[in-house]
């Protein structure tokens, strides 16, 4: 038995996909590729399958990637080209390779955050104002017991670095932020904190992750 | 492909995969190389919608076509529709992203009654008038069919043209005259007249309808040259018969999210209150080769880990002992998991019963549907008592602990004493548990009761029949509840103001358009949806066009009537009906097809061939 990590690129219509719908897709695409691997051995037995970190329901991603247990030894060009046949359209293998590190090394996550706008000076004016604060508080979904509640916290310490550019009708912020299994931020929190003094001049916001980075800022492989 | 206007609505709503189309399996063509667009429109939500295996069916079959293109169209749930109307964004078909007002054909596949204000819905929001009159241009076509279209009067007035029967055949003959007339530039009329000697083909429009004072029917003239009676399409062979070796595959999870395998269609049984049980006859069965094959290649397709098979009664397929075996062989070693629902313990040997126990277990169900014999016989469900207990025993001893007993309320010849019946039917089957020397180790049991109200159905012994009012169905769940003595026997009951409507619709005739409008107008919609569903809109529109809904439900009728779908040839005769019908007011049954037929006149319609005849009575 050997793990193989399977490197996915989750696009247009596909970022629609729940985290959960996506795991029933990759299943069934194992299936329908009649790759030879590892199924849990319980009275359900179902493929044995582990994501790095799961992506938020709209968010495009070029970098994810999901770790299965081969039963033989077909080579992983091959393997990457019967699940691209078996994959929709929208997801589409990238590259299946060996696992180099543990999918907890993940530290940082960098995303590239388009702000659709008609007043782009403005909105990112704005925005520099808010990120370059000294915090950033976000309503963050906490527990308090058994009770769901939303709970200020400030993230500005999550923010690795960041870029901000204008174009014809957009505002484009690159950004590093912490992801991974110990601290993780969703891209849309921060958008959310940063864009409030601008909501009503920003049309619509498409969130682009691109890389999985580790403590040291190269790429998780 | 969504454009980007349609794309912004889904970061608004719940379950945006809904509407993004995409999924494995669903066919995308060149716009440039076909000349047909056929938009299937399932009247109500994604979930239920691709579950349904005549979509499936039929979605396959024209896009095997090469100069035509069948995307899927799902009703979608209020919070998009919102989003929709609020954005000025039509509704649109799932493989391409283009406004399906601009397709060829829209055809709507008509389930069940509470669906029918959905249809209205969907067509307002293609941004077409929902009337047909009010359509003047050749295409889109708006075409129906499915179980309801056995009497679709009620949607007459929205629906160009409906298909009788088994959709397979009847849908090319349509696409094939739609193109010839479209390319030759032909009036709507001009199609549907012709269309109309199509078999199997009703175009409501060619068809006067008059009425007697009392709101019976008078007459029912057919004009344009148009059959005096629309004959039923049946396929003729199964095995020859076009079956979708791909399923598209859903991303979200959804009612049935399996591959399905069908095996026959028709039933032997002839209980007399069920419409599927008549319509779909005759029996025509699938040789188990060819739906052991059908169902490896879609399993092989989709990466579904469950296939199902589909009849309306699996045990009565012939070749069962055959098929399951063949089944297993590819099944287990792929980690697939065969179902198989409507199952008769009973009757199956020893060496089935050990197959059946290496795959998982689902809950066991029996569906006595009456509590006394005497209403059993009655409704001709050949069930008796001791089959029940015999297969609870059975079962008990392979280690299940619960037991569900499906039963009806409100049928024909129905008493107090036949209400009392069910409690003490669950009651026997909870003492047989307790009988049992081999019922597993410290655990109790549990019977589960379904109560559904009984709604009568056209093409039924049980047609011309009065359903019960409210208030009569409501007295007997009080009888029902106080009868159980045991905290064992649970008992699932939901009185609700649709099956009232499900009758009216069933069993209605043109006038009902109006009501049917007026109600959608008001703003129903998902009727089979509690948290949709407003009797008081209803009420409002009966009331408006001076409509009694019980003159639909709870009226008895008499053999002479002339009824809304008379004019329909199911195969099933009028006199074979009348006749099961006498002899339920008598408690007296009538055999399966299998043992002895009962010559309901379905074969006379598919060139006298009915697989109950000639085979082995077991």
């Amino acid at each position: 038995m050997r793990s193989i990590r399977i490197f996915f690129e989750k696009k247009n219509m596909a970022k629609y996909i729940s985290h959960l719908d996506l795991m029933r897709c990759f299943s069934r695409a194992v299936k329908r590729a009649r790759l030879n691997i590892w199924y849990t051995e319980g009275f359900n037995p179902h493929a044995f399958m582990t994501f790095s970190l799961p992506l938020s329901l709209g968010t495009e991603s070029f970098c994810e990637s999901v770790d299965i247990r081969m039963l033989d030894e077909t080579p992983l060009d091959e393997i990457k080209d019967r699940l691209n046949e078996t994959l929709p359209p929208d997801i589409r293998i990238t590259k299946v390779a060996e696992p180099v590190h543990k999918a907890d090394e993940i530290a940082f996550a960098e995303f590239e955050i388009r702000l659709n706008t008609d007043n782009p000076e403005k909105v990112k004016a704005s925005v520099e104002e808010k990120i370059s604060a000294d915090e950033i508080i976000v309503e963050k979904k906490a527990k308090q017991g058994r009770k769901k509640v939303l709970k200020p916290v400030d993230i500005k310490g999550n923010i690795h670095s960041y870029e901000l550019e204008t174009g014809e009708k957009y505002v484009l912020l690159k950004i590093i932020i912490s992801a991974g299994t110990k601290t993780n931020i969703n891209p849309s929190l921060l958008i959310d904190a940063v864009t409030a003094d601008v909501k009503d001049d920003i049309e619509s916001v498409d969130i682009k992750k691109n890389k999985m980075l580790l403590e040291d800022l190269t790429q998780f492989e | 492909m969504l454009s980007s206007k349609q794309e912004k609505l889904l970061k608004n709503v719940q379950k945006p995969a809904r509407y993004t189309g995409g999924e494995f399996n669903s066919v995308v063509k060149d716009k440039s190389k076909i000349s047909f667009r056929y938009a299937l429109c399932f009247p109500d939500d994604y979930e239920i919608g691709m579950s349904h295996l005549g979509m499936k069916i039929l979605y396959g079959l024209v896009n095997e076509r090469d100069d035509a293109w069948c995307e899927r169209v799902f009703a979608p749930w209020d919070d998009m529709e919102a989003e929709m109307r609020k954005n000025n964004v039509l509704l649109y078909g799932l493989e391409s992203g283009d406004d399906i007002k601009d397709f060829d054909m829209i055809g709507f596949p008509l389930l069940y009654e509470l669906s029918y204000t959905n249809v209205l819905n969907m067509l307002d929001l293609a941004g077409l008038p929902v009337r047909s009159r009010d359509r003047k241009d050749l295409t889109p076509l708006i075409v129906a069919g499915g179980p309801c279209a056995c009497n679709p009067e009620p949607m007459s007035a929205f629906i160009d043209l409906f298909m009788l029967g088994d959709g397979e055949e009847v849908t090319h003959d349509v696409i094939d005259l739609l193109k010839k007339h479209r390319d030759a530039g032909s009036t709507k009329e001009e199609f549907l007249k012709e269309a109309a000697q199509i078999k199997g083909v009703y175009v409501p429009s060619l068809y006067d309808v008059s009425y007697n004072s009392d709101g019976t029917i008078k007459e029912v003239v057919a004009r344009e040259n148009a059959p005096e009676k629309v004959v039923k399409r049946v396929v003729a062979d199964m095995d020859t018969a076009y079956y979708p070796d791909k399923f598209v595959v859903p991303f979200i999870d959804i009612v049935h999210d399996r591959a399905v395998s069908e095996i026959f269609r028709g039933c032997i049984r002839g209980c007399r209150f069920c419409q599927a049980g008549f319509i779909y006859r005759p029996i025509r069965e699938k040789s188990f080769e060819v739906a052991n094959a059908q169902s490896k290649a879609l399993c092989e397709s989709t990466g579904y880990d469950e296939i199902s098979l589909c009849s309306l009664s699996t045990s009565d397929y012939t070749q069962i002992e055959k098929l399951i075996p063949a089944m297993f062989d590819w099944a287990l070693k792929e980690n697939i998991n065969v179902s198989l629902p409507s199952l008769r313990v009973d009757n199956f040997s020893d060496e089935l019963m050990e197959e059946l126990q290496k795959v998982r277990r689902s809950g066991l169900t029996f569906a006595p549907e009456a509590g006394t014999q005497r209403l059993r016989d009655a409704i001709n469900k050949n069930v008796t008592e001791e089959e029940v207990i015999r297969t609870a025993q059975k079962a008990f001893a392979g280690g299940w602990t619960a037991v569900k007993l499906y039963f009806m309320m409100g049928l024909p010849t129905e008493t107090m004493e036949d209400i009392e019946g069910i409690a003490a039917l669950a009651q026997t089957v909870v003492d047989t548990f307790y009988r049992n020397p081999d019922k597993p180790k410290g655990k109790g049991v549990t019977v589960n009761i379904s109560v559904a109200s009984f709604v009568p159905k056209p093409f039924t012994p049980f047609q011309w029949e009065p359903q019960d009012t409210r208030d009569m169905l409501e007295e007997k769940q009080k009888h029902l509840l106080e009868s159980i003595k045991t905290k064992k026997i649970q008992v699932s009951y939901h009185e609700s103001p649709t099956s009232l409507l499900e009758g009216v619709f069933a069993r209605g005739d043109r006038k009902l358009c109006d009501v049917i409008e007026s109600a959608w107008k008001r703003g129903s919609k998902f009727d089979s949806w509690d948290e949709f569903f407003n009797f008081d809109n209803w009420l409002a529109a009966f009331a408006e066009f001076g409509l009694d809904p019980a003159f639909y439900a709870n009226r008895k009728r008499s053999f002479g009537e002339i009824l809304p779908w008379d004019m329909f040839d199911y195969g099933i005769r009028r006199e074979f009906l009348e006749k099961e019908n006498l002899k339920a007011y008598r408690s007296e049954t009538t055999p399966h097809c299998r043992q002895k037929c009962a010559a309901c006149g379905a074969a006379r319609i598919n060139g006298g061939k009915c697989d109950a005849l000639n085979q082995n009575i077991l």
